[in-house]
């Protein structure tokens, strides 16, 4: 795909992004369906425009300046639209000039604290109609890829006993899939899945696994270290 | 005290609403009835062009909190004369293409050399102005109807009882 010469030609499709899309990504080079690019995860690109031998002669094509400085993302791209996240933000981006298209932000709580880690995101996911955004304050959000409204909202876990979110979420068949981190401030991580539609927490167990309470008690009936409960998880 | 100039409408609009929490009197009751106006807003397909609690299209503007953000009176203005209430910097456009396509829509962003549309069906256009045949932008337009003639007078208080209703998250 000639990205270069390929520069703002009109009537930019505007598909959606269904699961079976997504498992065919490798047919789609010139878009990036999910984090890694495709189910595989190999994260590899098969465009070959930019090689070994004209890389050092690649040039600005535009620019975006992120509200935020700090930033992991890797973008999602959709049929000429980018999508990047930052630190409980959202943003679609004209992928031809770099233009903004929505901004969505989520206020972060003035008590939120992170240890050991970043205010950072990893990236958004995309499925259907609806981007998917997990917040710091650890929340899964869902927004319409056309305006960048909240669909909906879902609190994962609660920040204030040190639960925090920085991955990109992960959209499968009808499924958000997202996990915490925390481990330095002695959570218990776990993974958990949403309804993609509605929102609705689609795994069981979860919710005691991150009990403290649970793996208290867990630990006490096991009689040691709980070692039996973690694996468990 | 020193002039807002600063402030956007929805900045001002969201002070005051701030302003008016300090408040303990409560506010004017609506002749409407919020429950019914749920009804009406559904009959009147309100939500093919906005979204309220994550539900409608999102080519118009969001009303999940609109009744924090406008007064009831202004409420009933945008219902009745849309065209009277326009929102800070929407602007309708209408583009030729050089194929001749004519795509119309509201103006997402622009820079001197391109343009950005979105169309009644949510999707994006980015076009170079230097291709267009033709770019006109319909200042004072908009492609909300006026609904002043399809909902009755208990209808339209209904209505803006229920959109006044709407404060979004608390």
């Amino acid at each position: 795909m000639k990205l270069a010469s390929a520069v703002l030609l009109c009537a930019t499709a505007f598909g959606q992004v269904s699961f079976d899309r997504i498992s065919n990504a490798d047919k789609e080079p010139g878009n990036w369906l999910t984090y890694s690019g495709s189910y595989q995860g190999h994260r590899f690109s098969p465009l070959a425009e930019i090689k070994a031998d004209n890389v050092s002669h690649l040039t600005v094509k535009w620019a975006y300046q992120f509200p935020d400085p700090n930033n992991e993302v890797s973008p999602i791209v959709v049929d000429n639209i980018m999508y990047v996240s930052g630190p409980n933000s959202a943003t679609a981006l004209d992928a031809h000039t770099g233009r903004v298209l929505w901004n969505w932000k989520r206020p972060l709580p003035s008590d939120y604290h992170s240890i050991g880690f970043g205010h950072v995101s990893r990236g958004p996911a995309v499925l259907d109609d609806k981007l998917y955004v997990a917040t710091l304050d650890c929340y899964l959000v869902a927004l319409d890829v056309k305006s960048g409204i909240e669909r909906w909202a879902v609190k994962v876990a609660d920040y204030k006993t040190a639960y925090s979110m920085t991955l990109a979420p992960l959209a499968i068949n009808g499924k958000v899939v997202v996990g915490v981190s925390g481990g330095e401030a002695g959570i218990r991580g776990f993974v958990d899945a949403y309804d993609a539609k509605t929102g609705k927490r689609a795994s069981g167990g979860a919710a005691e696994q991150r009990s403290a309470a649970a793996i208290l008690r867990r630990r006490v009936r096991l009689g040691g270290d709980g070692a039996a409960g973690r694996a468990r998880l | 005290m020193p002039a807002g100039w600063f402030l956007t409408d929805e900045d001002v609009a969201n002070l005051a609403a701030y302003v008016r929490s300090f408040s303990k009197i409560p506010s004017e009751p609506l002749p409407g009835d919020a429950v019914r106006g749920a009804r009406v807003y559904a009959k009147g397909g309100c939500s093919n062009c906005h979204i309220v609690a994550g539900a409608g299209f999102g080519y118009g503007p969001e009303l999940s909190n609109i009744g924090i953000r406008r007064s009831a009176p202004y409420i009933r203005k945008a219902i009745v004369k849309p065209g009277a209430t326009m929102p800070e910097g929407f602007l309708l456009v209408e583009a030729i293409t050089p194929a001749g396509d004519k795509i119309e829509g509201i103006r997402v962003n622009e820079d001197t050399f391109s343009i950005q549309i979105k169309d009644a069906t949510g999707q994006f256009h980015s076009l170079r102005k230097q291709d267009l045949k033709e770019l006109q932008k319909l200042r004072g337009e908009t492609p909300m109807p006026p609904f002043e003639e399809v909902f009755n007078t208990s209808e339209l208080d209904d209505l803006v009882a229920y959109l006044a209703s709407l404060g979004g998250k608390q």
